[in-house]
């Protein structure tokens, strides 16, 4: 008998058979309740807690790795740290620049009084594991729901788009990549203004799907996000176009370098029109001791009477300062050409 | 069995899943690693059948699952057909030898728990399955085999067999 024990190879385990049997059967089982949208919710949330400790299983691995194998810096440490502190100043003045025009483009936009796409605040996260399996690309972020994070948000790198937020732990949150199969995206052409659907499918790059005049599609046109879908950004870069076959693909910008260091973006803050306030956003007058002796009278008024407040209370210079505002340049526009007049008059 | 290889089982299982988890790491997505699990259905099942053995497989499984984003009890089941195919092969009358032993549980529990790996992913209406990165995993966990079944399967059964 070895240490491992007696191996009685000449008799029928028929009890051990059948429960080996039984847990593959009851294996499938479990995978069968997965249809149901009740059952993935509860697996959902122990699979937001497992991706922290896949994470930090990653991170303890990689530090073994590192522990073993790397001890000090080395020359090509060094070069590298120059070559990246380099980088580093040059991006500072690009910053400078690109905030100067931010706030240019923000005062434009005021003076045209457009309505822009309202974007919350990013949050700059760190990939802390990969997984391209069988069924699954996807990437761990090491920010979650503490730092602000949540589900559907745009995730994008230097080169751009990589994928969307699909699940949200306390620390953490899994990346579902551009070229998995359960991606899909809203984009468009930069060159041909063509719509479609990017679909991922595990291959390198990703397809269009049902692009809507393809005939217009030009090879190497850069495809960006189309925002359709309300939930990315718009114009987010995504790759190039590829002719394969009859059909398109997109060679993904985000396959160009390494994911590493990602910029999880919320979605576009659009209110929806249930939720949006009523025209001037006044609500009716609940407060009784406003009320006079036609107070029957306003009681029985409907919200047609309402937008008329708005229009006084500037001119009553009472509180409300938000009601007010969409009323101001109504008023001050008309004034404004009358002043060069008025001053060359003066002349 | 006795509860020292019991014990040693477990460990193995649980340096299996440290292994999966080490492929995890950035920059390791589009590398070759191995399926842990894979050497040990194909090695432990030179032992006979064992339901601990199953046991530390299925928790092996669930614990890829996770890992791997895939529907939950996916590679228990493919690990349980690769182990199936790997006892038929090592009980074989007359036995033949081992490596031929090893080569049959090896290939033939990949190709089990591929398409176990499918059929649970239509079970579970899964949008789709990849074969090419499990086909590159699978290439790299047979290319290491030779190296790492001086510590699954045992020295007298290698010898007794031989």
């Amino acid at each position: 008998m070895a240490w491992y024990g007696r191996r009685r190879s000449g008799e029928p385990r028929v009890g051990a058979r059948a429960v080996v049997v039984g847990l593959g059967i009851s294996m499938v089982g479990v995978l069968a309740i997965q249809t149901s949208s009740a059952v993935r919710g509860g697996i959902d949330a122990s699979r937001e807690s497992m991706d922290g400790v896949a994470a930090n299983l990653a991170s303890f691995s990689s530090g073994i790795t590192g522990w073993s194998f790397g001890f000090g810096r080395n020359a090509e440490d060094e070069a590298k740290i120059s070559e990246l502190e380099a980088r580093v100043r040059d991006l500072q003045r690009w910053k400078d620049l690109a905030e100067t025009m931010a706030l240019r483009m923000e005062r434009y936009e005021k003076l045209l009084d457009l309505v822009g796409e309202t974007q919350g605040q990013s949050v700059t996260a760190r990939v802390v594991a990969e997984e391209n399996g069988p069924f699954a690309a996807t990437r761990i972020a090491n920010a979650g729901a503490a730092n602000g994070v949540r589900e559907g948000f745009a995730v994008v790198n230097e080169n751009g788009l990589v994928g969307r937020v699909i699940r949200v732990g306390e620390y953490t949150s899994r990346i579902l990549l551009l070229t998995d199969f359960s991606s899909r995206i809203p984009v468009m052409g930069t060159l041909s203004g063509d719509r479609a659907l990017l679909v991922g499918d595990s291959g390198a790059g990703a397809q269009l799907l049902e692009p809507e005049t393809p005939d217009k599609i030009v090879a190497g046109e850069i495809w960006v996000t189309s925002g359709d879908d309300g939930k990315l950004p718009l114009g987010v870069r995504v790759g190039t176009a590829r002719k394969d076959g009859a059909n398109w693909r997109i060679d993904l910008a985000m396959e160009s370098a390494p994911v590493d260091f990602v910029r999880l973006v919320p979605p576009p803050d659009f209110a929806s029109p249930e939720t949006a306030p009523a025209l001037g956003g006044v609500e009716r007058n609940t407060d009784e001791s406003l009320k006079t002796v036609s107070a029957p009278l306003a009681a029985t008024t409907t919200s047609t009477t309402t937008p008329a407040t708005p229009a006084l209370r500037p001119q009553t210079g009472t509180t409300r300062p938000a009601a007010t505002q969409p009323a101001q340049p109504a008023q001050t526009q008309p004034a404004q050409p009358a002043q060069p007049g008025g001053q060359g008059g003066g002349q | 069995m006795t509860l020292p290889w019991r014990l040693w089982v477990l460990l193995l299982s649980v340096l299996a899943g440290l292994t999966s988890a080490f492929g995890m790491q950035v920059g390791m997505a589009g590398a070759w690693w191995p399926i842990a699990g894979l050497w040990l259905a194909a090695g432990l099942a030179s032992f006979g059948l064992s339901v601990w053995v199953a046991g530390c497989l299925i928790l092996l499984g669930v614990a890829m699952d996770f890992m791997g984003e895939a529907p939950i009890g996916a590679w228990p089941l493919a690990l349980l057909a690769a182990y199936g195919v790997a006892l038929v092969a090592w009980d074989r009358q007359p036995p033949i030898p081992v490596i031929g032993a090893e080569i049959i549980a090896l290939v033939g529990g990949f190709i089990a728990a591929s398409v176990a790996l499918g059929i649970a992913g239509s079970v579970a209406g899964h949008p789709g399955f990849a074969r090419g990165p499990l086909m590159a995993d699978f290439l790299m966990t047979a290319m290491l085999y030779p190296l790492v079944r001086f510590v699954i399967v045992p020295a007298s059964i290698r010898v007794s067999r031989r």
